[in-house]
């Protein structure tokens, strides 16, 4: 194999590698070493000669590796199937690129197989991935097509036509119509679940604190509510199991009832998927389209949810459910379950009261006075965990806190219910949106009272303050805050990666909005602002004219960019020389192309013109420039004046 | 009206300077075979966008569309500003490869792999060209009967950057070419029969066993093998040795002699035995139904004869 042919299939397999990078973290480790092992067996037949796999045995490996890639997903036929197929295929495929056709398909199969990668993940960092993919592809392209120039120029070659493409890409993807749902549907793959579950326990909601992932971005409108009233609600638990809280039994309605002043809108992207709970402000006032609505103000998506979601809504940061009492399931507490002791204080404080709001601080204070403890790591609870918690550790994490309240609350004949979502959240410098992590969850109480409805009592506020105004971290115990994990960063760069980390993140929430969020609805509201209608015909008539002219205006900048300027023109000397002699050839004095400049001042003496001096100073200095000395700036701006003051007089005919 | 002055101002251009440029509206660009593959590859692209509906496959798939796009261009532009300069062709013989030598100017930037190709002739040459530059390239062309070969025009063309699209242009062709007639190896004959115009009478010494005579000075033409290289080490000048015919004999290479033989295999051995004479330095005349070239030597008159064996027959392809 010739020194050509072993660099071509080099590049083809570096192209496959990069363009199968990010699969090999997905498909099955076989399929990855199934194709180091092909293109090794490539490598050794071109270098040493080994034989080539004839035509069968290509085909008896295919078929062999089709069915070994159904049979790893039990003959079900989905996404992940296809891919592993597709890269079965790449991996054998350097095994015939001998011909310029085989390598061709080769170079296209790649192009296919880096746009799988992109139905997986289309996070930021997968654009320069991408980009880089195409580049290097495209470079190996070019050098198939050109196998005997050097890959540097190839790879800059491109690149410069990556960059100009780049343009268009944009105008056909702002203007190429998008549809509403999807032609036909194969089954998604799964992604990780994180967030709340539908059951509360002590230590569900400080195992969050442990995750930094984002679980959703907030845009407001207009100011941003204080750090106290940013309650993010989630689900609402009302039934108690013995241990922890069951989120159970929510009536749809139209519109929860509440009434509320100042409302706050924003508009929220939930990250995290396979939830299909919605997380709003406290306390929602309007129900995004395609979602739920419970009695309890929470939210629900309709389907079932893949991606990240994006909704607009305003909230009440001061609220009145309303005087209708609540339903009866939220006074209940299961007689046979334990915890006298606590029964018994909620008792005590009943029996010393003159109504709710006196049990309600009598609760604050125990908790403020008795040295409760806020603590990632609580101590193991007994059979009355209740009890234990409040009488014996005195030390938990939200959720121990806001259990035990609204347990205490439904003891002493209060409405109560846990309510579980997020708190706080950090403003994004970059993007000025706020960012709400896992590691932001938490959980508060809502007591119900005949004047207000449901209102919220959080008794961490209480033991742990520093929660409510100033994040996680703040609130725990020193030997602990390395455990909310962003926040726990020290050391000198900690700053420079912290701002790193947000201007990515503002980026890459940018890129999702504007990019990945790119709907049929908002290139509607794109075109509108235009004036352009895409339901009219001629609405769609000015689209195409718009696509035309930015297509054409794209491709006019690159002709007039790539036209390469001659390099003569970059020459004073020479582009001079040239002047004169076009001048000399309108007055019928032509430059033979076999005349060097001395020949021609030979013709020109001959001839007798009448600037046949001028124009022999003119070729002297212009043979001096040349072939003599490399002239001073001086004498090539002379040169340059002579050549633009000489004017011959046409020879007559 | 308009196309027509245009073109005779072209032309007249052309003759005065005999060279023909690659302007931009002579070239034509189409997507090759594989350059179709690659549309075919992006609507299925395009399909799964729109079917996942998923705006990043989308950018991708616009921006190789972005790509082939841009291709077009650079193809077109690989052609353009070439300027075809002249082309020369030497005698060849029929079972050889004639090569057209094309002096072309580079007017622009660095071309890739431009193929030059005569049109109903499988040869073709890939070459770079510098830039700003004049280059010769020779292009093959493989001749499939002796006489004139005189194609018509040549196609340039190149698929640089991608192979998705071809540009093409063609030029005209002024140049001919004569192939004489492949030899065909065989006895030397030259059959002094009293019959024909041979005027031999020992045609045992005519095998250009000649007696060395003396030098005389060189003049063009004269065979190179019989320049006398020692006397020009010498710096003496070139002289070319002359040998003595002792019979004074020339030879006659005759049509007639060679019996028994298709016309075309005739030409071929009178070429093998007119390239042998002249090996051996014989005067050789040549004598071909309807045609006469009397004895001489030398490299004039060995194209000559072969320029009659090679055009024999065919008048309406005298150059």
């Amino acid at each position: 194999m010739s020194r050509n042919s072993l660099q071509q299939l080099h590049l083809l397999i570096a192209s496959l590698a990069v363009a199968l990078m990010p699969h090999a973290f997905r498909l099955p480790v076989w399929v990855t070493v199934w194709c180091l092992a092909c293109w090794g067996w490539a490598i050794l037949c071109a270098r040493r000669q080994f034989p080539w796999p004839g035509a069968v045995l290509r085909h008896v490996l295919a078929i062999a590796g089709f069915i070994a890639a159904l049979a790893t997903s039990g003959f079900r036929f989905d996404r992940e199937v296809g891919t592993t197929i597709l890269v079965i295929m790449v991996g054998l495929k350097p095994l015939e690129t001998r011909t310029y056709r085989d390598r061709m398909m080769a170079v296209f199969l790649t192009y296919f197989l880096i746009i799988t990668n992109l139905l997986y993940s289309n996070a930021l960092i997968m654009l320069p991935y991408m980009l880089s993919a195409v580049w290097l592809t495209t470079a190996v392209l070019v050098h198939i097509n050109h196998p005997v120039g050097g890959f540097p120029a190839h790879t800059k070659l491109a690149g410069r036509m990556l960059l100009f493409a780049v343009p268009l890409a944009v105008v056909f993807f702002v203007l190429f119509p998008r549809i509403q749902g999807s032609l036909w549907q194969l089954s998604a793959g799964t992604a990780g679940v994180t967030g709340f579950s539908e059951r509360l326990s002590p230590g569900s909601v400080s195992q969050l604190v442990r995750n930094d992932d984002v679980a959703f971005r907030v845009q407001f409108s207009g100011n941003p509510p204080p750090p106290e009233h940013l309650y993010w609600r989630g689900l609402v638990f009302s039934e108690f199991d013995g241990r922890g809280w069951r989120s159970t039994g929510q009536t749809p309605v139209l519109q929860p009832v509440v009434s509320g002043k100042r409302p706050i809108a924003y508009t929220i992207t939930l990250e995290s998927r396979q939830q299909r709970w919605l997380f709003a402000l406290d306390l929602p006032a309007t129900v995004p389209p395609r979602a739920i609505a419970f009695d309890d103000h929470t939210l629900q998506w309709k389907e079932e949810r893949t991606r990240p979601l994006q909704y607009r809504m305003s909230s009440y940061p001061e609220f009145n459910t309303g005087p209708r009492p609540p339903e009866v399931k939220m006074f209940l507490l299961p007689g046979e379950l334990g915890n006298p002791k606590a029964r018994q204080l909620a008792r005590q404080w009943v029996s010393s009261a003159t109504g709710p709001a006196d049990v309600v601080s009598a609760a604050m204070a125990f908790f403020r006075g008795n040295g409760f403890a806020y603590t990632l790591n609580p101590p193991l609870l007994g059979e009355d965990a209740i009890d234990d918690f409040l009488f014996e550790t005195r030390r938990g994490y939200c959720e121990h806190y806001a259990s035990a309240l609204a347990f205490l609350m439904r003891s002493a004949g209060i409405p109560a219910r846990v309510v579980g979502g997020y708190l706080g959240g950090e403003r994004n410098p970059f993007g000025d949106y706020w960012i709400v992590r896992q590691s932001d969850a938490h959980a508060w109480t809502e007591i119900w009272s005949s004047n207000t409805g449901w209102s919220r009592i959080d008794p961490t506020a209480v033991v742990a303050p520093e929660r409510i105004t100033s994040g996680v971290a703040a609130a725990l115990p020193p030997n602990e805050r390395a455990e909310a994990l962003s926040t726990g960063l020290k050391g000198p760069l900690a700053r420079v990666f912290r701002n790193f980390t947000l201007g990515w993140d503002a980026a890459s929430s940018l890129w999702r909005r504007q990019v990945i969020g790119y709907t049929a609805l908002r290139q509607q509201r794109l075109f509108s602002r235009f004036g352009i209608r895409t339901r009219s015909s001629g609405g769609v008539f000015r689209l195409l004219a718009a696509g035309l002219l930015l297509t054409g205006l794209a491709t006019w900048l690159y002709v007039w960019v790539s036209r390469g300027r001659r390099p003569s023109l970059r020459d004073p000397v020479k582009a001079g020389y040239q002047r004169f002699c076009r001048k000399l050839a309108r007055c019928r004095v032509p430059r033979r192309p076999d005349q060097g400049p001395l020949d021609y001042l030979q013709t020109i003496r001959d001839l007798k013109l009448e600037q046949g001096e001028r124009a022999e100073s003119i070729i002297r200095l212009y043979v001096r420039l040349r072939y003599a000395q490399r002239g001073s700036n001086e004498d090539i701006r002379s040169f340059s004046r002579l050549v633009r003051e000489f004017r011959p007089a046409p020879r007559p005919s | 009206m308009a196309p027509g002055l245009h073109e005779r101002t072209n032309m007249s251009r052309q003759l005065r300077n005999n060279t023909q440029m690659l302007r931009r509206g002579a070239i034509y660009v189409l997507p090759t075979r594989t350059g179709l593959v690659f549309i075919a590859v992006l609507a299925a692209m395009l399909m799964g966008s729109v079917n996942h509906n998923n705006n990043f496959a989308f950018l991708l798939t616009f921006l190789l569309a972005g790509i082939l796009f841009v291709s077009i261009f650079d193809t077109h532009q690989n052609l353009t500003k070439l300027e075809i300069q002249a082309i020369t062709a030497s005698p060849v013989f029929l079972n050889r490869t004639a090569f057209f030598e094309c002096l072309i100017r580079n007017h622009g930037p660095k071309r890739c792999s431009v193929a030059f190709q005569f049109p109903g002739y499988p040869e073709r040459l890939l070459a770079d060209l510098a830039p700003d530059s004049i280059d010769c390239v020779r292009v093959p062309l493989k001749p499939i009967r002796r006489g004139v070969v005189k194609p018509e025009k040549m196609r340039i063309s190149t698929r640089y950057p991608l192979g998705l699209f071809r540009a093409w242009a063609f030029i005209a062709v002024g140049t001919d070419c004569i192939v004489y007639p492949a030899p065909a190896p065989g006895a030397f004959r030259t059959d002094p029969a009293p019959d024909t115009l041979g005027s031999g009478t020992a045609p045992s010494k005519a095998r250009g066993s000649a007696d060395f005579q003396g030098l005389t000075a060189y003049q063009p033409g004269d065979p190179l093998q019989h320049i006398s290289w020692k006397a020009f080490s010498r710096e003496q000048g070139l002289y070319v040795k002359t040998f003595a015919d002792p019979s004074g004999e020339t030879i006659t290479l005759d049509w007639g002699a060679i019996r028994g033989a298709a016309p075309e295999r005739k030409l071929s051995r009178l070429c093998d035995m007119v390239l042998k004479a002249d090996r051996l330095g014989m005067a050789y005349g040549l004598a071909l139904p309807g045609q006469r070239i009397p004895p001489a030597r030398g490299e004039t008159h060995k194209r000559a004869c072969l320029r009659s064996l090679a055009l024999f027959g065919n008048p309406e392809a005298m150059p």
